[in-house]
């Protein structure tokens, strides 16, 4: 590990953002409404599967205070892809603005935008729709049927990419990997093991739901502030969706209250914009929580097959999974995401023959999307409930299994190579990695050494500790490109505009530390904005942990760039040559003791000689993705009585490399275990026998909340990625993916029970206690 | 659609003009109290929004707690707040108290009434338990008198209660729990707040050594209504506690409930877990 000192990274700066948010300050896209915009309501599809055979909007046309209605009739009708990815998307063309067809409940039907949302709500409900209804497809395995609807028969759809697509199958890809002899492997192994898991559906549930507002500029343009984690690529799809040019439109997020993935879309702001452009008025939408729950994007539900086999001395010699991953009735997402249950995974324990067979399939339920984490939270949870249960048939304590078994740093795998983002990936080495660390200072914190074999466990209550190992990884490489632009004012201040966007995670104050501490000031001197695609350079946003690692870098370079205009003009007023300057804490220092602050230097530069701006600008691309790696670790009470699991305590671990902000990392830490524990414990989407969401309220839907949270620790386990800026790698998904694995291995140690799908609720809980007695 | 401003809202300050307004068609309205369950429900659409309301938290009467004739009342806008932190019911009905302090939160219990809580008459209100096994009587009042009426009788039905329209509950009259008296409450929902129970149950139980001179039992969310266990207690009484008989009451609880499954959990898990609820009361004995 390389010691460097920092004077800003790796120190706990305060968010930039913090006290005007704190106070309450119009910050949100919902307080930059100006009194008089237009309101959006949806008319939403009441039915899984149909086609509309006919739809009158005229009555609501002539409702009281409405101003524009929309429907597939009366708007634009261009294939496309909600989800913000690069371009092309690996992610199918299969969404109109409105279309002839719905397929979930709480697809679109029509829009209408009124001076208040009731008229809005008054006129939905005068409008007549009349639909031919068609089987729904509600499971996977329906889907798949050869007899099955097709969900998708426009001939319009299409997958931009190479790759295989079969709508007339429901099947949106295919993806697969082999490496050495698996099935060979497999049936020579000590021991083998063939279980298939399912992890459910679930939210995001940002506090702010998916909101979005636009007007027309004075020149004409359409103006969208939205809460969105891509703001380039929700210009580009808005650009595609309506049929204008891109030069047309201009997004901007502000402050955002959440995103978690699910605004790695492009889901109102393509009505918004429209309504606007007819209109010239201010139009806003924000949903409700129920909306959000039907028709926001979901965490996809993925079956996992794992076939693993191992050798008495602990060698795991065989690592198979096939996936079926449910992306309900639009594809977004669903490639990549299923890709990531592979390439987040599998590469985490060193094993020569490997299998990946993944399918992408839709069903008239909720949309899958990008949900933190990514398909390797769905996969962790599989994959290390099997590996405690390998490490047990041998009879080997499954922390010491993983120690002998896991990655380390100078390390490849084979499937880096193999599994990409639609295509192939990228090869690569594993530069840091802190994950011995990890497990030795989580099982100390937890009190590993405690651990008794359920077997020893008798009466109601009975405790048990599990634990599990994670990587993810860190931008996705080749492809995801981060820009950022510094310029300098005469009190030695520097505008930082980034594509990147902050949404609420605290990365604008993470650049803006990364741009100080590499132009030797302070983080005051920084003036960040971002996201803004008239103002700021592009930026693919906020997704696949990149933003630190992959936008850091970018600002990282920009800032040396810029640092090396300061000491040229510095040289120019000292007369000495810039290589025997050093620049620190705002101030340029020659060699015999002279100075020059950047005030100065500044001043000099705009107005007295030789007069230029300082000012530069870098784009980065990543060529790897270096994964952060995570232990953690749960102490659980079971109650045998209930089937009720009270937590006792928690720990994580986490390397990622250098903490460009500690709290913030913590922060990233906390939150996304707390996240994931809510995931394992309580999260259920239920839904009634026409796929309606039955529970699409926080009341009925439980996240967990602060009286629920256990104790919680959370360790950072230094490393240094030298490819990062300063040291960094990700930080902010690999958190969510722990809680599921652990308790469930938790579980086992308490009460001899391993579960194969979660959330862990007392029912499901007491059924495998049934089962363990009977 | 009708908003909050829209309803028309009285708030009567002595008990004699709440009543008043009851007696009259014309004034009738909606009792309001807590509001923790009303408001939501017009607000999700569950329930119409009234033309008129009458708010009683103004009445001193409803907001009283006391100690007489060997009976505590506990006023029908007595906040669950106020029953956690009050010394009268800490001290005389723990299994109420500990009902209080697990509904909602705490702004919820700041705000929430033991009268709106009964009520509601949701086989989920978690204070139900907890009265049957104290007998509590409910007193209802209108102009043309008071009744009594026991707390099982009151419960009809699914969301039904024994109210006359131009009648409000007035109090609670409970029986303490006797000197040397145990009771226990216990409440298994999805986290630890703010959820709704899946099953619920309290018991009172006088000990004599290992000898059950007094059991009751009840259980919510087993049934249309909060319900006492007769014949597991009748199982119960009288006898000298040990294994076998543990593992009858168990046995004899799960004839006695006939849950249903709904959004919150299933037929099966609920009537499993009624047994275990009653065998964790006796084993905690
Ligand atoms: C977030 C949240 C969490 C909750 N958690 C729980 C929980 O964990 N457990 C639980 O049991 N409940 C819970 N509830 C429900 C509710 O808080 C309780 O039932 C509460 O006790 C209701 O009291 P209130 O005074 O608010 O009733 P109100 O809403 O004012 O009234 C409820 C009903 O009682 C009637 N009523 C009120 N006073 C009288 C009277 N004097 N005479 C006759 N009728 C009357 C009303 O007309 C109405 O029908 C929760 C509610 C919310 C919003």
């Amino acid at each position: 590990m390389k010691k460097e000192t920092f004077s800003v990274v790796n120190h706990s700066v305060l968010k930039i953002d913090g006290l005007q948010l704190a106070l309450g300050r119009k910050s949100y896209v919902a307080d930059l409404k100006p009194s008089d915009a237009l309101y959006v309501k949806m008319l939403w599809s009441p039915h899984a599967h149909a086609e509309i055979t006919s739809i009158d909007i005229r009555k609501a046309e002539t409702m009281p205070g409405v101003r524009c209605v929309l429907c597939h009739t009366n708007t634009p009708r261009n294939i496309h892809c909600t989800a913000g990815q690069g371009f092309p998307e690996p992610s199918p063309y299969d969404t109109f603005m409105f279309d002839k067809k719905v397929r979930y409940v709480g697809d679109r039907v029509a829009a209408v935008a009124a001076e208040t949302p009731e008229q809005a709500e008054e006129a939905l409900k005068t409008i007549e729709v009349t639909y031919n209804l068609l089987e729904p497809v509600f499971t996977v395995d329906r889907a798949l049927e050869p007899d099955a609807p097709i969900i998708h028969d426009e001939p319009e759809a299409h997958i931009p990419i190479p790759v295989p697509y079969e709508p007339e199958h429901n099947i949106v890809a295919k993806v697969g990997m082999e490496a050495g002899e698996f099935d060979q492997a497999l049936a020579q192994a000590d021991y083998s093991f063939d279980y298939t898991y399912e992890t459910p559906y679930a939210q995001h549930c940002p506090i702010e739901t998916y909101i979005s507002m636009a007007h027309i500029d004075a020149r004409g343009r359409v103006v969208v502030e939205t809460s969105t984690q891509v703001p380039f690529h929700a210009r580009r799809i808005i650009a595609r969706t309506l049929g204008i040019p891109v030069r047309q439109i201009r997004v901007i997020k502000p402050r955002i209250g959440g995103g978690f993935g699910s605004k790695q879309e492009m889901l109102l702001e393509d009505v918004v914009a429209l309504m606007a452009l007819r209109t010239g008025r201010h139009v806003i939408w924000q949903l409700t929580r129920a909306e959000n729950f039907r028709t926001g994007r979901t965490r996809h539900p993925i079956r996992l097959r794992i076939r693993t086999g191992v050798q008495k001395d602990g060698t795991l010699s065989a690592l198979g999974m096939d996936a079926i991953n449910n992306t309900g009735a639009y594809g977004g997402h669903g490639l990549t995401v299923v890709s990531c249950c592979g390439s987040k995974v599998l590469p985490l324990y060193r094993c020569d023959n490997i299998h990946f067979d993944a399918r992408v399939v839709y069903t008239n339920l909720p949309v899958g999307g990008a949900y933190r984490g990514f398909g390797a939270t769905q996969a962790f949870f599989a994959v290390e409930t099997q590996i405690d249960e390998m490490a047990e048939a041998i009879g080997m304590d499954p922390l010491v299994f993983r120690q002998k078994n896991h990655i380390r740093t100078g390390d490849g795998s084979p499937v880096f190579q193999a599994l990409g983002e639609g295509k192939e990936g990228t090869p690569m080495t594993i530069g840091s990695c802190a994950l011995d660390q990890c497990i030795l200072q989580g099982a100390a914190a937890i009190g590993w050494e405690r651990r008794t074999p359920h077997t020893e466990k008798t009466g109601r209550y009975r405790t048990g500790i599990g634990m599990c190992c994670l990587m993810q990884g860190s931008s996705v490489p080749e492809i995801d490109m981060g820009a950022a632009a510094i310029k300098m004012n005469d009190d030695g201040s520097f505008n930082l505009t980034i594509g990147a966007t902050d949404l609420g995670t605290g990365s604008d104050t993470v650049l803006g530390q990364i741009a100080a501490e590499a132009l030797r000031t302070t983080i005051d001197q920084m003036i960040v904005y971002s996201s803004d695609t008239d103002l700021t350079p592009f930026d693919v946003g906020a997704y696949a942990s990149s933003t630190t690692y992959l936008s850091g870098e970018a600002v990282r370079k920009a800032a040396v760039k810029v640092l090396n205009q300061i000491l040229g003009v510095a040289a120019e007023m000292l007369e000495v040559p810039a290589e025997s300057l050093e620049a620190r804490e705002s101030t340029v220092f020659s060699a015999d003791g002279r100075q020059a602050t950047y005030s100065e230097i500044c001043l000099y530069a705009l107005y007295q000689k030789n007069q230029f701006q300082i000012m530069d600008s870098a784009s980065h691309i990543t060529h790897k993705s270096p994964p952060p790696f995570a232990a953690h670790f749960v102490e659980l009470e079971l109650d045998t009585f209930t089937g009720c699991i009270k937590l006792l305590q928690y720990v994580a671990t986490v390397d990622c490399g250098t903490a460009i902000n500690p709290k913030l990392a913590e922060g990233q830490t906390e939150g996304g275990v707390m996240n994931g524990l809510s995931y394992a414990l309580t999260e259920q989407y239920l839904f009634d026998s026409r796929g309606k969401m039955t529970n699409a309220s926080f009341h009925n839907y439980h996240i967990w909340s602060m009286r629920d949270k256990p104790i919680l620790k959370t360790i950072l386990v230094p490393s240094y990625e030298e490819t990062g800026p300063f040291g960094a790698k990700s930080v902010s998904e690999i958190c969510i993916n722990g809680p599921a694995p652990a308790i469930n291995n938790a579980l086992y140690n308490a009460a001899g029970i391993r579960l194969r799908e979660f959330p862990f609720t007392p029912e499901r809980v007491w059924n495998e206690l049934q089962k363990k007695q009977a | 659609m009708k908003t909050l401003e829209e309803i028309f809202c009285r708030q009567p300050e002595t008990l004699n003009e709440a009543l008043t307004l009851l007696s009259d068609e014309a004034t009738r309205g909606v009792l309001l109290s807590g509001g923790t369950d009303l408001v939501v429900q017009w607000q999700a659409g569950a329930v119409p929004m009234p033309e008129q309301v009458i708010d009683l938290s103004a009445v001193p009467e409803l907001k009283e707690i006391s100690a007489q004739d060997g009976c505590l009342r506990i006023g029908a806008c007595v906040t669950h707040a106020a029953i956690r932190n009050h010394a009268l019911t800490r001290e005389a009905l723990p299994a109420l108290v500990a009902a209080c302090a697990s509904i909602g939160a705490r702004q919820i219990q700041s705000r929430g009434t033991l009268g709106g809580n009964v009520a509601n008459a949701s086989p989920a209100g978690d204070a139900s338990p907890a009265l049957l096994v104290a007998d509590a009587r409910v007193v209802t009042a209108s102009l043309a008198g008071e009744r009594c009426i026991p707390m099982n009788e009151f419960l009809l039905d699914y969301r039904k209660i024994d109210r006359h329209p131009d009648e409000l509950i007035l109090r609670f009259e409970l029986t303490p729990c006797p000197q040397g008296g145990i009771e226990r409450f216990c409440k298994i929902g999805t986290r630890g707040a703010q959820a709704i129970s899946k099953v619920m149950g309290a018991c009172r139980v006088v000990m004599h050594g290992k000898d059950i001179q007094h059991m009751a039992l009840a259980l919510g969310s087993v049934a249309a209504t909060a319900i006492r266990l007769p014949e597991t207690e009748k199982l119960l009484a009288g006898k000298t506690l040990c294994e076998e008989l543990v593992d009858e009451a168990e046995a004899c609880v799960l004839r006695e409930v006939h849950p249903i499954a709904d959004i919150r959990s299933t037929a099966e898990y609920r009537r499993w877990v009624s047994g275990r609820i009653v065998r964790g009361f006796l084993e905690s004995l």
